[in-house]
């Protein structure tokens, strides 16, 4: 997905911290792990900085026995990362596009910078001459979270007001 | 979505194959490993990697099966699709796979797996995709059961999405409008082929035209076809010989077709029609795994030889 897609879905996007993680069987009977985030900007939505929310995750192990989903997003404790969310019936919230949704952080010389999500994903798409280039990832390269957060701005404010 | 995501391709499948040769891996395998892929680590290594330890089980499609294709046009399609796989030859050798499917159908339509009282490899079609909490523009989703101290995969099932049908069968060369993602039908062989690579712990390829890359347009069939980088992917973890010779089919546990243990209302009996949005996603990702039930049927077995 896309920059402009996955702001299009999501309901909040944040950067936060990874606090801690609890893994346990939903209603569902599935095995699941729930990361709770502490905000540390809002970029869209309604979130605030410093609430702590909940991003459910499919998967984890349990009593020996490990449940795996490929290409659901996960994030481990400490880590930092830009958010794409979408908020569910449960209270908690779900990665847009799963993996896709969690674009990793880390401090660099001039701020924080995001990594590319998605798993590693090469995205193509046909350019014009009908060749296959890169394309339709948010991300192709580490970018500045300063002009992510233009971007995520920009592709979200004709859809409601950040 | 903006007009831009429907032109979201995987490369086409003959670059795929050309490149083989003269390429680097670019499969990944399952594992245990709870870690997320990173720029550096696209393909996570850590923990062990998941893969079955007995050379025979089998599955149940659920008895509500899809509303876009009759039965047996629906176990034709998902039997073919473990057939790429199973026809499979390492070095012109089978790995050994046996795989059939139950001769009753599934009747829960879960993910789950109990650790006593029996199991179920189920396959089922969702109509309350939302209700599962999955990704919307998730064609399907498997889940893979393991042992976590060894990697041993116990049990698969495979959900898929019928809200982003309706599914069929595509030409050869994929549906009218495959190239730019607005195709109406999405090929169900093309996306059962990719899940069941998930079956056998195969994780994403990074490359495009693999079957087990990632991202799939509406009508697409390339991943029909399995490429070099899915055989090498399923030899590297099933070389011949490294199965057991004994041969076992039901779950671990045994074979219990319905999932008592969900409160999640999946032991229901009847799917109904789903009711389609207007603006559907032009692609979606391929995920995961899941199954199960249904009613009797001829008990078909299918060696890899």
């Amino acid at each position: 997905m896309d920059l402009p897609a996955l702001t299009a879905t999501a309901d909040d996007v944040f950067v936060a911290e990874a606090l801690d993680t609890q893994v346990h069987r939903d209603e569902r009977n599935r095995i699941v792990t729930d990361v709770r985030l502490r905000i540390t900007e809002r970029i869209f939505g309604e979130r605030v900085v410093g609430e702590e929310v909940e991003l459910r995750c499919l998967g984890g192990s349990m009593d020996g026995i490990g449940m795996r989903v490929e290409g659901e997003a996960q994030m481990a404790v400490g880590e930092t990362a830009l958010v794409f969310a979408r908020r569910v019936d449960g209270g908690w919230l779900r990665a847009v596009g799963m993996s896709q949704g969690v674009l990793r952080m880390h401090a660099g010389p001039e701020g924080w910078m995001v990594e590319p999500g998605g798993a590693g994903l090469s995205l193509v798409r046909r350019g014009s001459a009908g060749r296959l280039v890169p394309g339709d990832a948010a991300l192709l390269r580490v970018t500045p979270l300063s002009e992510l957060r233009r971007a995520v701005l920009a592709a979200g404010a004709g859809r409601r007001r950040p | 979505m903006r007009p831009t995501t429907a032109l979201l391709l995987a490369l086409v499948l003959g670059l795929g194959t050309a490149s083989s040769t003269n390429r680097a891996r670019a499969y990944c395998r399952m594992t245990t490993s709870t870690t997320a892929p990173s720029l550096a680590q696209p393909c996570v290594t850590d923990g062990l990697p998941l893969e079955w330890r007995r050379r025979c089980f089998e599955y149940s499609v659920d008895v509500g099966g899809s509303p876009d294709m009759d039965r047996p046009t629906l176990e034709g399609i998902i039997t073919a699709s473990f057939d790429a796989w199973l026809n499979v030859r390492c070095g012109g050798v089978a790995p050994g796979f046996e795989v059939r499917e139950t001769p009753d159908a599934s009747v829960c339509r879960e993910a789950e797996y109990r650790g006593s009282g029996g199991n179920v490899n189920t396959i089922a079609f969702l109509d309350d995709w939302a209700a599962y909490d999955y990704d919307p523009a998730a064609f399907a989703v498997t889940t893979v059961w393991h042992v976590t101290a060894t990697g041993e995969i116990l049990d698969v099932d495979m959900q898929l999405n019928q809200t982003l049908g309706p599914y069929g069968v595509c030409p050869a060369a994929g549906c009218p409008g495959a190239d730019t993602g607005t195709a109406e039908m999405a090929d169900l062989q093309n996306i059962v082929t990719h899940e069941i690579g998930h079956v056998f712990g195969i994780g994403h390829s990074e490359m495009p035209g693999a079957a087990m890359y990632a991202v799939s347009r509406r009508g697409e069939t390339d991943k029909r076809i399995l490429r070099t980088d899915d055989t090498d992917a399923f030899c590297a973890i099933y070389p011949p010989g490294s199965l057991p010779s004994e041969c076992a089919f039901p779950p671990i546990g045994g074979l219990r077709l319905d999932c008592p243990a969900s409160s999640g209302g999946g032991g229901r009996c009847a799917v109904s029609h789903a009711e389609r949005s207007g603006s559907l996603p032009a692609w979606a990702l391929l995920l995961g795994t899941s199954l199960l039930i249904g009613r009797r049927k001829r008990r078909r077995t299918r060696p890899s030889r």
